[in-house]
């Protein structure tokens, strides 16, 4: 029935993200291009790496469209009542928030898809463990959607969300970038704790020999401590 | 007359922080009623209907809604009550028949084409299926959020201010087709700033004035000491929106 729930708002949050084109190109082009300067800078010095260009390009989706797009979807949908209204329905809150989130998500999935086929394209070599770079992808999308909401209970409205968001998307990129230039044995537990250090390392490991337990087990402590605390703190009226 | 309770209050309390909004309401409606929530702007009439719908926690008192706590069991409640909120509330950016089919599948449907049509078509939207909410009229908006209200063919209708912004026809027309849900047994709840549409319309009627349920009675008793406009006066004073 949750699936269903989930399911059927996404479905109608889709439908209009295909509507406004303007949102299709701010949540889609910017973080794309940005995506594809990394690719296109590494080609072009080759110092970073494979596996930390990779890094770089998912730990930079995760902040700008998971996170930041996630972030004002849900304070845009709350400043018109939608959610409330959709509170009514019987659905269940979980369900509500992870069909309105549903659109920063495919984005960030279909952006990534499209960076490693450019990737692939160019001739860079695929990663030896597959599974590690689309786990990170996947972990690192459900972490900011958590952090979306969490953000969102402290933006009144959507035009907002462009502050709001800034220290957490910073906090993404820059333990992403500095996971993604650091010896692989040189990550430090407390570096692993900023949101986008574990899903860079995790990615990292998909091509290097770096160690992904303490990613994976940093990756679901801040999933398990962030999510109560977010959906406790995220109001359903809208804010004053 | 009443004989199933579908919405039992008791003692009824609630504070925004220090200040106290709802003062101690009592209220039983029954099934099939078409029940009135009268009061002038910032009487508490939308506080009380939140937290019938469980939105808002009592600060004392208790609330059932079908037998059911709203605040403990407020997606259970939400399953079997339709609700037009003060503020809409329906996605900008989908159609008409979208919405309704939208509603109709949360609600539990699965063949929605049929049922969705026959909803626009009640409400007179047949014509602005295809818009986007956003290009709707404030009145056509309205008539849409009591669509929605409608899908699933609740037990109960909880509707604030369900003609706010509607013109005459369309007011006499939402009349009509309220009027048939309760002949069909559900149960309907409504504040309204129109007291000839509360007087017309409704079976039983209650006043709230600042926070208190200052008269809760059927229309024909209010109509022994004058009009129920004469009467709503006298409670709340004579500078009101009637």
């Amino acid at each position: 029935m949750i699936a269903r729930s989930v399911l059927l708002i996404a479905g109608a949050e889709l439908r209009m993200l295909t509507r406004s084109v303007p949102a299709m190109v701010l949540a889609g082009a910017l973080p794309t291009a940005l995506g594809a300067l990394i690719v296109w800078a590494e080609s072009d010095t080759g110092k970073a790496g494979d596996g930390a260009t990779a890094a770089l390009v998912v730990v930079t989706l995760m902040a700008l469209t998971a996170y930041t797009a996630g972030t004002t979807a849900l304070a845009s949908r709350r400043q018109q009542f939608v959610l409330k209204r959709l509170r009514l329905s019987g659905a269940r809150d979980t369900a509500i928030l992870a069909g309105v989130l549903a659109p920063a998500v495919v984005l960030t999935l279909l952006q990534a898809a499209l960076l490693f086929a450019i990737v692939a394209v160019a001739g860079a070599p695929g990663p030896s463990r597959p599974l590690a770079p689309v786990l990170a992808l996947a972990a690192g999308t459900a972490l900011a959607g958590v952090l979306a909401v969490g953000t969102a209970a402290f933006t009144s409205a959507p035009e907002y969300a462009q502050f709001t968001t800034v220290p957490i998307a910073l906090a993404i990129m820059g333990g992403g970038y500095r996971v993604a230039v650091a010896p692989p044995g040189d990550v430090s537990a407390a570096l692993l704790a900023l949101p986008g250090s574990a899903v860079a390392q995790l990615t990292r490991s998909g091509w290097e020999a770096v160690p992904t337990l303490p990613a994976l087990v940093a990756l679901a402590l801040a999933f398990v401590l962030a999510a109560p605390l977010a959906l406790r703190l995220f109001g359903w009226q809208p804010r004053g | 007359m009443t004989t199933e309770s579908i919405i039992d209050c008791a003692g009824l309390r609630f504070a925004y922080g220090p200040a106290e909004v709802i003062h101690g309401i009592d209220l039983t409606v029954g099934r099939g009623d078409l029940f009135a929530l009268l009061g002038t702007n910032g009487a508490g009439k939308t506080t009380a209907l939140e937290l019938l719908l469980g939105e808002r926690r009592p600060g004392a008192g208790t609330v059932r809604i079908l037998g059911r706590d709203p605040w403990l069991a407020r997606r259970a409640v939400a399953g079997e009550v339709g609700v037009v909120p003060q503020e809409g509330g329906c996605a900008p950016d989908l159609r008409v028949r979208e919405t309704v089919r939208l509603w109709l599948r949360l609600r539990g449907h699965r063949d929605v084409a049929g049922p969705a049509d026959a909803l626009i078509d009640e409400l007179r939207l047949t014509r602005q299926a295809t818009r986007r909410v956003r290009q709707l009229s404030g009145g056509e908006r309205r008539r849409l959020d009591l669509a929605v209200a409608l899908c699933g063919d609740p037990r109960l209708l909880i509707l604030d201010e369900p003609t706010s912004g509607l013109d005459p026809q369309s007011r006499r027309h939402t009349w009509q087709v309220l009027r048939e849900r309760s002949r069909r047994g559900t149960t309907i709840l409504f504040t309204t700033h129109y007291l000839e549409e509360a007087e017309q319309l409704a079976d039983r009627v209650a006043i709230m004035d600042a926070g208190r349920l200052a008269l809760c009675a059927t229309v024909a008793e209010v109509r022994r000491s004058g009009s129920l406009t004469e009467v709503f006066h006298r409670i709340a004073g004579p500078e009101v929106n009637s």
